[in-house]
């Protein structure tokens, strides 16, 4: 059975359901990352974890025993809020050692093990400081400290990063994924950064409105979207999505959009309305026409440096083409778009994913 | 022409605001001097014969010692104690929990909280502690000056609940603590600038009260200062300045020095939220 496991839990608020029927297994020391959009109720869902929320309905096991009903002091987990939560008026040293000084563990060994953790982190020297007396990043250590202290059976971490700037975030995720892989704690970490959520998870689990949409490894997900949502919702910059209808012709099937037309060879699927997607770095622009190319016109140009992204209208339609600066071609008005055959995803007029990429 | 017009609205702007500065520190200004002196009058006037005799006067009034050193400070203190600490826990309870209708609420407690000390409700609260045998007791005193006190400590408290935010409670919670190890620990320390206003002002306003005191109290030993200071009258009724104003200094200095201790220990801040921390 699954270190972490969630049965069909449902939590209302008011009538407005915010986790609908999620079923979870999450193993042990695995760090899986529950991916979404603001208010898609993947925070809820933690805090369910935590036992600061009750399920309207389901169950929620931590290491084979159940825990559902029991307050949030009895399971033995630790959290990493969003805000951090330090208390204002004790030193870091107090905060780390809070959840031990609840234990009743000895003065002594609570020293030891305030030490050791902070020494861990790199905050050994910040001990008897406040917290407003640290930086942002500091904060974010020490508020790890605190949850790591009392040795928890899961770690949960809800947006741990979305108070630091851009530069922190990228060292604390390569931070928090070394910590994880050393300590080997269950984690569920809460993100509605797409790339976060790639970059640290071991498995990522997507939700929109309450549901738990696509569970897998990041490139799985990536790879294999299994609706138009999470299709989207994954890569930077995101999957291009476009709207039009499938016909049959000889040897496969035609997509036609407005204002263009695309051969699918070896797609066979009933005519309908679909919608196709492309990832930006899996088409190419060329100059001169090509078999399967489209025609589009340039409407921006953003080098970033190593990469530049290519914004095309194609009919009716903007896309966007991520290449490498290098191979990039001089550009004119007026191109040609190719896409890569074999990456092509297609999606039904429900969102659903209608083939296999390749 | 326009500088020369500038120049005497700044000047007459001033004088208007030293004739309100006037008005207000002259009585405190008498209240320095006149105890001092040993023909004080109503009028604002350095010693002519400086004298400490009226304090020797004052002291050796045991009613009106016993009544500033031990009953109000009884009284005060105990409204102090208890208003703090109701209006707490109270606040926090309104703020944490989800009442329908719980800011129409806490409007209608401040409501209240006239009615409670009012004139008009002197009568029922009288058969009211005479029933609970309250009366001529300090706790008689002291229930009612609760009761009065209690709305508005509530809604002042209210604002610094509101600004704790709720992660530190969730936090601790999920740290181990216990609901009643999250109040001890985290909740209340954090509040800690918000209860000591709410201390101050409910001493402040206990110790100047007059009328509960003189409808619950029976005995004269246990009598609080305002009503003490009578016994600096005449016969005849008219107020004797020498000991009035040396009694009243004395009766103002608790006071004084409660505002000063707070707001060197612990500053004083009048808005919630500890986002900037400090301890």
């Amino acid at each position: 059975m699954d270190y972490l496991y969630l049965e069909n839990v449902t939590k209302t608020f008011d009538k407005v359901v915010a986790v609908d029927r999620v079923t979870l297994g999450i193993g042990k020391t695995e760090f899986f990352a529950l991916l979404g959009p603001s208010g898609c109720g993947k925070t809820t869902t933690l805090r369910l974890i935590a036992g600061l929320e009750q399920p309207t309905a389901g169950r929620i096991y931590i290491d084979g025993r159940e825990v559902t009903n029991l307050p949030p002091q009895e399971r033995n987990v630790a959290m990493v809020f969003q805000d951090y939560a330090l208390y204002p008026h004790m030193t870091l040293f107090e905060n780390i050692a809070y959840p031990l000084k609840v234990r009743k563990v000895s003065k002594r060994e609570i020293a030891a093990k305030v030490h050791e953790v902070a020494e861990h982190l790199m905050i050994a020297e910040l001990l008897d400081r406040l917290p407003s007396q640290v930086s942002g990043g500091q904060q974010q250590r020490a508020a790890v400290a605190r949850a790591l202290v009392h040795a928890p059976k899961v770690f949960l971490f809800d947006e741990p990063l979305s108070n630091l700037d851009a530069k922190l975030r990228i060292e604390a995720r390569a931070f928090l994924k070394h910590l994880q892989k050393e300590i080997h704690v269950t984690t569920v970490y809460v993100t509605h950064d797409q790339a976060e959520a790639m970059a640290m998870a071991d498995r990522i689990g997507v939700m929109f409105a309450g549901k738990v949409v696509q569970v897998g490894a990041p490139l799985e997900l990536y790879r294999f979207p299994k609706t138009k949502e999470v299709a989207a919702f994954l890569g930077n910059p995101p999957m291009n999505i476009l709207p039009g209808r499938v016909q049959p012709v000889t040897d496969g099937s035609q997509f036609v959009g407005e204002g263009f037309v695309l051969s699918l060879p070896g797609v066979h699927i009933p005519p309908q309305e679909i919608y196709l997607g492309f990832r930006p770095e899996h088409a190419k622009i060329d100059v001169e026409p090509k078999d399967c190319a489209i025609r589009a016109r340039i409407y921006a140009v953003q080098p970033l440096g190593s990469e530049v992204w290519i914004t095309l209208q194609v009919g009716n339609y903007t896309v966007t083409v991520k290449m490498f600066a290098e191979g990039m071609p001089q550009v004119a008005e007026e191109v040609w778009l190719i896409l890569d055959q074999n990456k092509i995803h297609l999606f039904d007029s429900a969102g659903q994913r209608l083939s296999p990429c390749g | 022409m326009r500088g020369l017009k500038k120049c005497a609205f700044k000047l007459c702007w001033g004088i208007f605001i030293l004739l309100v500065v006037t008005f207000f520190l002259l009585p405190l200004l008498w209240l320095i001097t006149a105890p001092f002196d040993a023909k004080a009058t109503l009028r604002v006037a350095i010693p002519s014969k400086f004298t400490l005799a009226n304090f020797q006067a004052i002291f050796r009034n045991t009613f009106a010692v016993r009544a500033l050193f031990l009953n109000s400070i009884v009284i005060a203190g105990g409204t102090m104690l208890g208003v703090t600490l109701f209006a707490t826990l109270a606040a926090y309870a309104i703020a944490r929990l989800n009442i329908p209708g719980r800011d129409i609420l806490a409007y209608l407690l401040v409501l209240f909280s006239s009615v409670v000390q009012g004139t008009a409700a002197m009568v029922p609260i009288f058969i009211l502690l005479f029933h609970l045998k309250l009366i001529d007791t300090y706790p008689g005193v002291i229930f009612v000056l609760i009761g009065g006190l209690l709305p508005t400590g509530i809604f002042l408290m209210r604002d610094f609940v509101a600004g704790v935010p709720k992660s530190y409670e969730e936090s601790a919670l999920v740290s181990g603590a216990r609901p009643w190890q999250v109040l001890r620990d985290v909740v209340l320390p954090v509040l800690r600038p918000g209860m000591m206003v709410l201390a101050v002002w409910s001493f402040v306003q206990a110790w100047g009260d007059f009328l509960i005191s003189l409808i619950v109290m029976r005995s004269p030993a246990k009598m609080p200062a305002p009503i003490a200071i009578y016994s600096f009258y005449t016969e005849g009724g008219t107020p004797v300045l020498t000991l009035v104003s040396a009694y009243s200094l004395i009766y103002a200095l608790p006071v004084v020095f409660l505002y000063l201790f707070v707001n060197w220990r612990y500053g004083f801040r009048f808005f919630g939220g500890i986002k900037g921390g400090g301890r």
